[in-house]
């Protein structure tokens, strides 16, 4: 899911995400225009019933929460499903990332179980990159709320970026997002208009 | 350290021995035999290591350049692959600039002895941290506090940390092969979380050809595949090195490893 990641899980994409298992991409209720310019209708993967459990084999540890995820945690309101880990880019400094990808799968299996989580921390684990489908990113993004702290992938590329007291923001309308880094992905944390 | 930095911790001393008697990789398979038979470490695959970190050690200054492909695994099983390139141009003991692209992310990375800091190019974005007084240091940095991850960061800490030989639980010889038009060694090797295999240019200048890491967190595997292109010759100088931010870039800031407070204020120094 390349919008907002955490949010419309639980209030506005979940009940579509619900959907999504017996609906065609209309269902999520992109933006025809989004839809017709890209292709993005006849480009989304075919979806299957999801089984629930056996989607969420998680690596070594943490294998009995993940087990439990929701069925609508397998996948993202772009009708994608959600990456749980990729390939290490060397052999010797991947220590951590055992720790880190237990961590975020417990946090992952929180979201989703109490579906009414704000503010939280987005990670690679749940998405794909910002750049993997931009125009899919602006059809999410722009036909979901926004709630002060919720965090997304990415913002449409008619926002524009301001800086107010030093600090950078992006503006898309009325929501104003504040970047920043998150490992080596950049994340936009909904906040209230700085004054 | 140059010399001792893979051999020197973990093998048993007979086959530290026997692996230094054995003139270079030529002789592997008869290292092999010679070995202890039952071992799952081929100490000639050891040698072949602790050579190509040796000569990584006397380089100065390098670019690598080359083509890679990663994965990721979806919650389905199902993996999906992207391709794009690097571009490491690094000044020791202290400097570097590391370019990655392709269609699904771009990433600048500098450090200038003082200074980390990440670009995304695309969206203007670059942030910063105070840095350690090294390449190695601050890989280490990077990584524990700030979850980013340098591609290819072992060229900078093989024949420096002394632990890297000690993870290693299997070890063998592949064969010769041809990577482009280069003759190179094929070595495979098992660690605990990640099984690797790499191909070690014959000759004077043994530098990896090629790279292949698997990650066995995942069950799925994902790997990630590299080509390496060497310039030993090269001589960045700190502007070549150094991260200017293009006209429309703004710094912001950097969320810590736990993700519940942002790093600002850090690394001003840029």
């Amino acid at each position: 899911m390349n919008g907002i990641v955490r949010t419309p899980l639980a209030l506005v994409a979940g009940l579509a995400l619900a959907a999504v298992e017996i609906a065609p991409a209309h269902a999520l209720g992109l933006p025809l225009e989004a839809r017709d310019a890209s292709g993005e209708a006849a480009m989304a993967p075919q979806r299957r019933p999801s089984g629930g459990g056996q989607h969420a084999r998680p690596p070594a540890g943490g294998g009995a929460h993940a087990a439990a995820a929701r069925p609508a945690a397998t996948r993202t309101a772009s009708g994608r499903p959600p990456v749980r880990s990729s390939a290490s880019t060397n052999v010797n400094h991947n220590v951590d990332r055992n720790r880190n990808v237990n961590r975020n799968v417990n946090r992952n299996v929180d979201v989703n179980v109490h579906g009414d989580y704000h503010g939280g921390y987005h990670d690679d684990w749940d998405d794909w990159d910002d750049h993997w489908h931009p125009v899919a990113t602006m059809a999410v993004a722009a036909t979901t709320a926004a709630v002060v702290g919720s965090i997304v992938r990415s913002v449409p590329p008619s926002c524009t970026t301001t800086v107010v007291n030093g600090i950078s923001y992006s503006q898309c309308g009325n929501t104003w997002y504040q970047p920043q880094y998150s490992g080596s992905s950049v994340q936009y944390v909904v906040v209230n208009p700085p004054r | 350290m140059a010399r001792s930095g893979f051999v020197g911790s973990a093998l048993a001393a007979g086959a530290a021995l026997l692996a230094v008697a054995v003139p270079i990789a030529a002789q592997a398979q008869s290292a092999a035999t010679a070995a202890d038979a039952s071992s799952p470490i081929d100490p000639a695959a050891m040698k072949a290591m602790d050579g190509m970190s040796a000569f990584l050690l006397t380089l100065g200054s390098f670019r690598v350049t080359g083509e890679a492909t990663t994965e990721q695994v979806l919650l389905t099983g199902q993996k999906i692959q992207f391709g794009g390139t690097f571009d490491i141009l690094a000044r020791q003991p202290d400097a570097f600039k590391i370019v990655t692209d392709s269609d699904r992310q771009s990433r600048e990375m500098y450090y200038d002895g003082k200074t980390f800091t990440i670009f995304a190019p695309r969206v203007g974005y670059y942030a910063s941290f105070a840095a350690a007084s090294s390449i190695g240091l601050t890989i280490d940095k990077a990584k524990r506090e700030y979850d980013i991850e340098l591609p290819l960061a072992d060229l900078f800490t093989w024949g420096t940390d002394q632990t890297l030989r000690s993870r290693v639980q299997e070890a063998m010889v592949v064969r010769p092969e041809t990577i482009g038009e280069r003759k190179c060694m094929h070595y495979a090797f098992r660690q605990e979380k990640v099984d690797w295999q790499i191909w070690i240019e014959d000759g004077a200048r043994p530098l990896p050809c090629k790279m292949v890491i698997t990650n066995k967190d995942d069950p799925a595997m994902p790997q990630y595949v590299a080509v390496l292109h060497w310039d030993t010759q090269v001589k960045p100088g700190p502007a070549d090195l150094a991260f200017t931010p293009p006209a429309g870039a703004h710094r912001i800031t950097m969320a810590d490893i736990d993700g519940t407070a942002a790093a600002s204020g850090k690394g001003e120094a840029q």
